[in-house]
């Protein structure tokens, strides 16, 4: 039997990516063939995945492929094309009215992956969601019974940070690239107004690659008028260690986002027993659950009165640490990997079996 | 399979069983007998659960302390209007006029449309290979009959297209000439000041109202103040800076922003009374629509909607009033207008007009927002 996935683009430090092979090994663990191919592979990655022009042309009855959807790609339309069934693994797309303002081609290019997506509900045997959130999402892009199976979330050995007040000098920290549907900009007004009212020290640390260069201009100018561009760092794309360092040396992590169809730098953050502080957008209170604060409204000031809270009340903290432990486990890797294969089981009855 | 594996099935199994009960709790829908635990049918989807009413108590307790704590930095005045304001208004002014909205862009998107629009019918037939561009050349030729035949119709369909939006810009163009631009020149941010009566019988009115309220235009009356200090919970809306900080001084909760604006970002349903009064009256009817709309939205069932209107059959003297009246974009309303516009925009509101026997020369509608 062969299960093989398709990933759009292969990165190295990506949520989809690193679901993907661990999904991959789980599947060969089982006796399964299977390979990765993308459209792109980022280096690094090389020996990991194949590139799409390279898989056999010639279907076989007993193989089955896996999209993982989360862009527009050339490869969705050839393999809606293909015999052998098709499983979607949706891991949502950017709304293109978030974009459409900063970046016109991006914005477009959502609009079509969304597309490109709905197509795909015709001929695929199934979908799995990674969130609630997300299999709402392919109800709506016309897929009939989503299963929900939490994504894969490696397992590393964190050196968890000590619960300690911060009424002074606090580090905030997100992890997410530069783009617009991320909301950094919330951030910083934010912050601006935490500086102003509780902690004139504080500041914010932006993790993450660039990817729409004007609205990381507009982020720096925007820090600069409000007057704590120097209380603003932008990190860019960081390694492991160093993502680790940040986590690690942070107070608070906080998220603005308006649309995300998992946020795996939450759990990262709930691994290093940091707080988490976001605003509840798209799959992020299933994500938080109990185990940090979210925010209904997204107003600076409601922002900024919550992470005073968060960082100077060792009770809120310990609450938000039990409801972590619980996010902790529902996302465990173990979890993921016993819903992920029941998932797959579930549309191929040959895996049944051998379960 | 992996024994390893086996031992986390059976694990699963018991965990499959509460997860079960955690999504039959939600309203996702029901799930499938026999089927994974976690199959949605697609029976029907919930608003967008994941924002709102979904929050654990810890998480409603938790939202009402920062919401607590927000209103006092408020009343203390560390949070002034002016501020929020040039927070918001610093990032919109960095935003580019993108996806062809402004002027600019679209005459840039019109101009790469227009290029875009020519198709070459001359195909490329170079190659490294050898022979590879004979063959090309080859088959170029053979199928010009039929590329040719369709590359016409396609082009005839193009030019057409692009014709007919130059046309379309043009009447667009003309349209906007016409229409005058917004702004306080034009009267939409001036007032009529409301009677300190109307504003007794208003506050009177509302002094018992559970819940959170929203007076918009708070600076043309003492409605907010005489809520205020009776104990309501409830915050004030207006664009008037001197006047805002002179309210803030006095420990009331008020934000610098339009009536719309605020309105259309207040979470649904999540006020008990809004109190519409100030420029509104005097805006355009599609515009005072669009404040109806959004402010049925931001009650919850059995809220109130407190409209403050000035009647026109009442002629209006004082200066503030003429110039108001006189600039405004649109013009005072008659009851039976009101009452047509407030049942044609939302027809879940049940109507009480009160005229307070003209003892002040403002007209109450008090809208209450009915249960589905």
């Amino acid at each position: 039997m062969e299960i093989h996935q398709f990933v759009p683009s292969f990165a190295p430090m990506d949520a989809i990516g690193a679901h993907a092979l661990s999904l991959r090994d789980l599947l060969r663990e089982q006796g399964v063939t299977s390979e990765i191919f993308a459209d792109e592979i980022k280096p690094g990655l090389e020996s990991q995945a194949t590139t799409f022009s390279k898989f056999h042309r010639i279907p076989s009855k007993n193989r089955w492929l896996i999209y993982q959807g989360s862009t527009l790609s050339p490869m969705a339309h050839k393999l809606s094309e293909r015999k052998e069934p098709l499983i979607i693994n949706y891991h949502n797309i950017t709304p293109p009215s978030l974009v459409q303002s900063w970046d016109f081609g991006a914005s477009m290019a959502t609009s079509v992956a969304l597309d490109q997506m709905g197509r795909l509900s015709a001929v695929a045997l199934g979908s799995i969601a990674v969130s609630r959130f997300n299999a709402r999402s392919l109800v709506e892009l016309g897929f009939k019974k989503p299963v929900v199976a939490s994504p894969l979330i490696p397992h590393q050995n964190v050196k968890t940070r000590l619960d300690k007040d911060t009424p002074n000098g606090a580090t905030w920290l997100f992890v997410g690239r530069i783009f617009p549907n991320k909301a950094q900009h919330d951030l910083i007004a934010a912050l601006a107004a935490y500086r102003k009212t509780f902690d004139k020290d504080a500041r914010l640390i932006l993790v993450g690659k660039r990817t729409s260069e004007s609205y990381f201009q507009a982020l720096e100018t925007y820090a600069d008028t409000l007057m704590v561009g120097d209380s603003v760092s932008f990190a860019g794309a960081v390694t492991d260690e160093e993502l680790a360092g940040y986590y690690h040396d942070a107070d608070l992590f906080v998220s603005a986002s308006d649309h995300e169809g998992f946020c795996f730098p939450i759990i990262e953050a709930m691994r290093y027993r940091l707080p988490v502080l976001a605003y509840a957008s798209g799959a992020i209170p299933e994500t938080v659950g109990d185990g940090g604060v979210l925010l209904k409204e997204k107003s600076p000031f409601q922002f900024a009165a919550a992470a005073w809270i968060l960082l100077n009340d060792p009770q809120v903290r310990a609450k938000c640490k039990l409801g972590a432990d619980i996010q902790l486990e529902k996302y465990s890797f173990q979890s993921a990997k016993v819903q992920n294969l029941a998932a797959l089981a579930s549309f191929i009855p040959p895996l049944q079996r051998e379960l | 399979m992996t024994e390893d594996f086996k031992d986390q099935l059976t694990e699963a199994d018991g965990s499959k069983s509460q997860s079960v009960t955690e999504m039959e709790s939600t309203d996702f829908g029901s799930i499938s007998s026999g089927g994974h635990p976690d199959t949605f049918i697609a029976s029907p989807l919930p608003p967008e659960v994941s924002h709102y009413g979904s929050m654990s108590p810890f998480q409603e307790s938790i939202q009402a302390r920062i919401t607590q704590e927000v209103e006092r930095k408020r009343r203390a005045g560390v949070f002034p209007p002016t501020f929020e304001r040039r927070l918001r208004d610093s990032f919109e002014r960095l935003v580019p006029q993108g996806g062809g909205t402004s002027r600019e862009d679209f005459r840039s998107l019109f101009r790469s449309t227009d290029r875009a629009a020519f198709m070459d019918i001359d195909v490329p037939i170079a190659s490294n290979r050898r022979g590879v561009s004979k063959l090309k050349k080859v088959i170029r030729s053979l199928t010009a009959w039929y590329l040719n035949y369709l590359l016409q119709q396609i082009t005839n369909f193009s030019a057409n297209l692009m014709q007919l939006l130059a046309a379309m810009d043009l009447r667009i163009k003309t349209l906007e000439n016409r229409i005058p631009p917004q702004g306080r020149a034009v009267g939409s941010s001036i007032a009529i000041p409301i009677s300190e009566k109307a504003s007794a019988y208003v506050s009177g009115e509302l002094s018992n109202l559970p819940g959170r309220s929203i007076v918009t235009g708070c600076c043309s009356s003492n409605v907010l103040t005489a809520l205020f200090t009776t104990g309501a919970d409830v915050y004030g809306i207006d664009t008037d800076e001197t006047l805002l900080d002179q309210l803030q001084q006095r420990g009331l909760d008020v934000r610098l922003a339009s009536t719309l604006e605020e309105l259309e970002n207040v979470r649904p349903e999540s006020l008990s009374c809004v109190v519409l009064q100030g420029d509104y009256e005097l805006e355009s009817i599609s515009k005072i629509r669009k404040i109806i709309d959004s402010a049925a939205s931001a009650v919850g069932a059995g809220g109130k909607i407190v409209l403050v209107t000035h009647r026109p059959e009442l002629k209006l003297e004082d200066r503030r009033s003429i110039i108001a009246i006189d600039l405004a974009p649109g013009h005072l309303m008659h009851r039976e207008t009101w009452e047509e516009l407030l049942c044609m925009v939302t027809p879940k509101l049940s109507l009480e007009v009160r005229e307070g026997n003209n003892a002040f020369p403002e007209r109450i509608i008090i809208a209450t927002k009915l249960t589905n």
